[in-house]
């Protein structure tokens, strides 16, 4: 396997400016993605995870602040301009939404749309008898058929509005794509049918793709590696073998507890309010392990066998 | 519904009179036969005939073509420089935002009509600058229309999802704005139309406007003003036409706005 690093993530630092103060919402954030990886970044709502995939695609709002390095194939995403961030979106990196009847426009047929979507991401000028030939055969990859190209979005399910907007995504054949909690609006059934969908296609096109969760349930099923977040900070990075075998952060062990089902023991406490956050290890108010440093010191990431790692519980042990 | 059709219906039947004028009027609105001057109704005269001895129902037939088309390009124009602020004001936002729609503030604090007045007496009065002093004045109104709904509609996330595709903003404003947030501004132009004729035939009875002998419903007004006592016929009729056509106008913004209000639209169904 090609394990060319497709995506590098480093230290990247994202607040945002609000008439109530400075809200932190990514501190150094590193990860990579490699050629034809799933990541999978698992954590609570509010954690941070669906900035980082706005900052990675450049449409971060102007109150945002970013610091950090974001290199795709070498390439630094943040110093580009406007203009070369929305080459790259579309056609190298491509995204698909939590709800899928809000993402498609409700007065275009989806055949319109995918059409759309090809033409405006083309290397060359496609005809439109090309484009609509194009566009059924996207429609035919995401297991429609081509009786639907002149449906209105309010006329499909749920899933198939996720299907098509994955055809839409998927239009130009992006080498990386970012899925924000693709399964979250659908049902159980469908839930399926649509990861199935993706995995194949990202198969099949030999992509990279970024799964944004708050279900282990999809991590464990899909991705080659989990990155754990919690109120904005990457807890641990690491195998989904490992992850779901032997996690090393108490926030992971927390979580595998309750997935194992061992306990339905909630995590005592609440997640913090980002605006609010505790000093130190901003986990350490409701973690088991948290000593004297915990509360003092932020710990810094460290490196162990593959897993990357924000406690200091690692260290001191 | 019925609102909408009966406006519709009555506008097209409007339309296609003027349009046929040649075809269905039975004189030549322009001849004078002083010999059958002020006639009252006859067979030979469905609407009888002006001080000049013109046939009144052609010159209404004729003067709709006039009144209509001015009507209908004050609105274009209306709707292009209102759509295209209205659009880089909401989209924008910001400075740009606040610098247009300033502006807009600034003109809509005039009497549009006085300031009508003000520029066709300052440019001379004619057909096109009738028409040019009016869009100037009211494109205000479809600014703040769509500017609103650009407001709302550029929050969807089919907006965003088109920006994380790469699609170009001119692209997003055309293929997902507008057709989003159109339809309050067909509600306002429909129901504007019907101001512009009243402005525009009011226009023309002082003398601003078309300019005899082209026959125009305000025009004809001011000239049946002599003959108020002996001969109603050369102004109710000029005046039916007009308050037929803002009718129509009106019925069809009321219907349009009924059928787009989704709320309304269930009930109607039950």
């Amino acid at each position: 396997m090609n394990s060319e690093i497709l995506l590098d993530i480093q230290d990247l630092e994202i607040e945002f400016h609000t008439a109530w103060g400075r809200v932190r919402v990514a501190d150094r954030i590193s990860f990579t993605i490699k050629d034809r990886e799933t990541i999978c970044l698992l954590g609570e709502s509010g954690s941070g995870k669906s900035v980082i995939a706005l900052a990675v695609l450049g449409l971060l709002p102007d109150n945002a602040v970013v610091r950090g390095k974001i290199y795709y194939r070498g390439r630094e995403l943040l110093s580009l301009s406007a203009g070369e961030k929305r080459r790259i979106r579309g056609r190298e990196i491509a995204m698909i939404f939590e709800q899928p009847m809000g993402c498609l426009n409700p007065v275009m047929s989806i055949g319109a749309q995918i059409v759309e979507a090809l033409a405006a991401n083309s290397e060359r000028r496609l005809g439109n008898k090309e484009l609509r030939e194009e566009a059924l055969r996207r429609l035919d990859e995401v297991g429609m058929t081509g009786q639907s190209f002149n449906d209105y979005p309010h006329e499909l399910s749920g899933g198939m509005q996720q299907r098509v907007m994955i055809a839409m995504a998927l239009a130009c054949r992006p080498k990386l794509l970012i899925a924000d909690e693709p399964t979250t609006a659908l049902d159980l059934t469908v839930q399926r049918q649509i990861l199935d969908l993706l995995n194949d296609l990202k198969q099949h096109h030999a992509a990279s793709l970024l799964i944004i969760t708050h279900d282990p349930g999809i991590a464990a099923e899909m991705s080659d590696s989990v990155a754990v977040m919690y109120a904005g900070t990457l807890m641990e990075h690491t195998g989904v073998q490992d992850f779901f075998q032997q996690p090393v952060h108490p926030y992971s062990q927390a979580l595998h507890k309750i997935i194992s089902g061992k306990s339905l023991q909630p995590i005592p406490g609440d997640v913090p309010n980002l605006m609010e956050l505790p000093t130190g290890c901003p986990f350490h108010p409701r973690c088991e392990r948290a000593g004297m440093i915990c509360r003092t010191d932020k710990p810094e990431s460290t490196r162990r066998k593959g897993t990357i790692l924000r406690c200091h519980y690692d260290r001191l042990n | 519904m019925n609102k909408f059709v009966s406006g519709a219906l009555l506008l097209i039947l409007l339309i296609f009179l003027a349009l046929g004028a040649p075809l269905v009027s039975p004189a030549d609105p322009l001849a004078i036969n002083m010999a059958e001057r002020l006639q009252s109704v006859s067979m030979d005269h469905p609407m009888g005939t002006d001080q000049l001895g013109r046939d009144l129902f052609s010159r209404i037939l004729y003067a709709a073509r006039t009144s209509l088309s001015m009507t209908g390009i004050v609105m274009l124009l209306c709707v292009l420089i209102g759509m295209t602020v209205g659009c880089i004001a909401g989209f924008f936002g910001g400075t740009t935002d606040d610098l247009l729609m300033r502006l807009v503030d600034l003109l809509m604090s005039f009497p549009s009509f006085i300031i009508t007045i003000a520029i066709t007496g300052l440019l001379g009065s004619s057909v096109f600058n009738v028409i040019l002093a009016l869009s100037l004045t009211t494109w205000t109104g479809y600014a703040r229309i769509i500017r609103g709904s650009v407001l709302i509609v550029k929050e969807e996330l089919y907006v965003e999802a088109a920006m994380v595709m790469g699609r170009r903003r001119r692209h997003i404003i055309k293929d997902h704005i507008i057709p989003n947030a159109i339809s309050p501004l067909l509600v306002y132009a429909a129901i504007h139309s019907g101001h512009t004729i009243l402005a525009v035939t009011g226009l023309s009875f002082m003398g601003l406007g078309a300019q005899p002998p082209t026959p125009e419903w305000g025009g004809m007004l001011n000239e049946a003003s002599s003959f108020m006592g002996s001969q109603p016929n050369l102004f109710v009729f000029p005046g039916l036409a007009i308050m037929l056509t803002v009718l129509a106008f009106n019925l069809l913004g009321e219907g349009l706005r009924d059928l787009l209000d989704p709320n309304l639209r269930e009930m109607m169904k039950i």
